[in-house]
């Protein structure tokens, strides 16, 4: 677990491919998904509240989650959120272009200029 | 329900329905989330003072995030109502433009038809007429230094023109003549239609063609640029008249049409029989004079 000192800022957009990445495997409500990125990024991720639930509000607006109330494991009304078929597609694409993103990096990152 | 219309029921929801309960419920998500930290503090081993502080720590500021949720839902909720607004006043234009042409074109058009819808009463079915090829020649070309042609109440007078026969299997059935004369029609006496025509369509029956002209006392010659300009005149004005499609119909004896093109009047139809005739402009698309 990383130190409580290491603050990490997510990359700009990619707070929406996590989001949907934590739906794809079913429903969730906005508790959940903070709780899920983080034991699965082996709490590196501490994902802001303020920053979760725009970003789920946003995500709903556009069409790839949709969201309805029903009750959690204690028997309290929470909001849940599953991906849409538009959703689906939309982590698809979030996922290739995050590859290619991320070998882009890598590249420049192990690039060696030539040895005259 | 189709999948389909069933994924639109939401947008159309929010466009139509007033969302007052829209914070309301963000509140009651953001409270559910923090409730749950809370237990969580308390589940770790937390004291209930140091479980509510941790979480409050943690989440930060309710008020904040209820605001800053709300605001991303109004964003949301007044593009769909703005785009909704948008498409029905787009619509509302097109069918009222569209209103408008229509309504200006059957008024254009009545008149014309009605002119059209006479003149086919007064004729004989097309049917019971047989349509004849025609045919111009570049080198079958009069030359008139002066020519003068009294049919019916139409004259014609000019100098210098250029005849172009247009014929077909019962003979000499036109005549198209390019330079500049007078014409004078004058259907009633207190009726006339007078000016200078630069081009002239004229269309009879083969047998008047004697009574009208003498085609024998002009100069034949050959002019390939009169005949394109005849042939170019022909597309666009011979259809005016006794015609099917750009076959030739006979008119009847002693009729005679005349398309020409004058300075006063624009592009100009005078057209007579043995009992009835018409003027009618082309530029201004309407009906000048007419005896049934």
């Amino acid at each position: 677990m990383p130190p409580k000192s290491e603050k990490v800022t997510l990359l700009q957009g990619s707070l929406d491919l996590l989001i949907l990445r934590c739906l794809a495997a079913g429903p969730l409500h906005g508790y959940a998904i903070a709780k899920h990125l983080r034991l699965a990024s082996d709490e590196f991720l501490q994902v802001e509240e303020g920053s979760l639930y725009p970003a789920l509000h946003r995500l709903e607006g556009r069409g790839w989650i949709a969201a309805r109330w029903g009750a959690s494991e204690a028997n309290r009304r929470a909001k849940y959120y599953s991906l849409t078929s538009a959703g689906k597609k939309q982590l698809e694409v979030e996922i290739t272009a995050w590859e290619k993103m991320s070998q882009a990096i890598a590249r420049v990152l192990n690039f060696r200029p030539a040895e005259s | 329900m189709p999948a389909l219309i069933r994924s639109w029921l939401p947008f159309w929801h929010s466009a139509a329905v007033p969302c007052d309960d829209v914070a309301p419920q963000i509140d009651e998500e953001l409270m559910f989330h923090f409730r749950a930290l809370v237990e969580e503090n308390l589940n770790r081993g937390l004291p209930s003072d140091d479980a509510w502080a941790d979480a409050q720590r943690r989440f930060g500021s309710l008020d904040h995030y209820a605001n800053q949720t709300w605001r991303v839902d109004m964003a949301h909720q007044l593009t769909v109502q703005r785009i909704v607004i948008f498409g029905l006043l787009a619509l509302t234009l097109l069918c009222g433009w569209l209103w408008l042409q229509v309504h200006s074109l059957n008024g254009q058009n009545s008149q014309l038809l009605e002119l059209v819808q006479n003149a086919a009463a007064q004729e004989k079915p097309a049917t019971e007429m047989t349509p004849y090829p025609i045919e111009i020649s570049p080198d079958e070309i009069r030359e008139f230094s002066k020519i003068s042609i009294n049919f019916g109440k139409l004259q014609l007078n000019g100098n210098d023109i250029s005849v172009v026969p247009i014929s077909c299997k019962l003979g000499v059935t036109g005549l198209v003549l390019i330079g500049d004369g007078k014409f004078h029609y004058a259907p009633t006496a207190d009726q006339m239609f007078d000016g200078q025509f630069r081009t002239i369509l004229l269309r009879f029956n083969p047998q008047d063609l004697d009574a009208l002209l003498k085609l024998e006392e002009g100069k034949k010659v050959t002019d390939k640029g009169t005949y394109e300009m005849a042939k170019q005149l022909l597309g666009s004005v011979f259809r005016h008249s006794y015609h099917s499609g750009m076959d030739a119909l006979i008119p009847p004896q002693g009729a005679l049409s005349a398309a020409l093109n004058s300075k006063q009047h624009g592009d100009l139809l005078v057209s007579f029989g043995p009992k009835e005739a018409v003027v009618y402009s082309f530029t201004d698309r309407k009906q000048l004079y007419e005896q049934k």
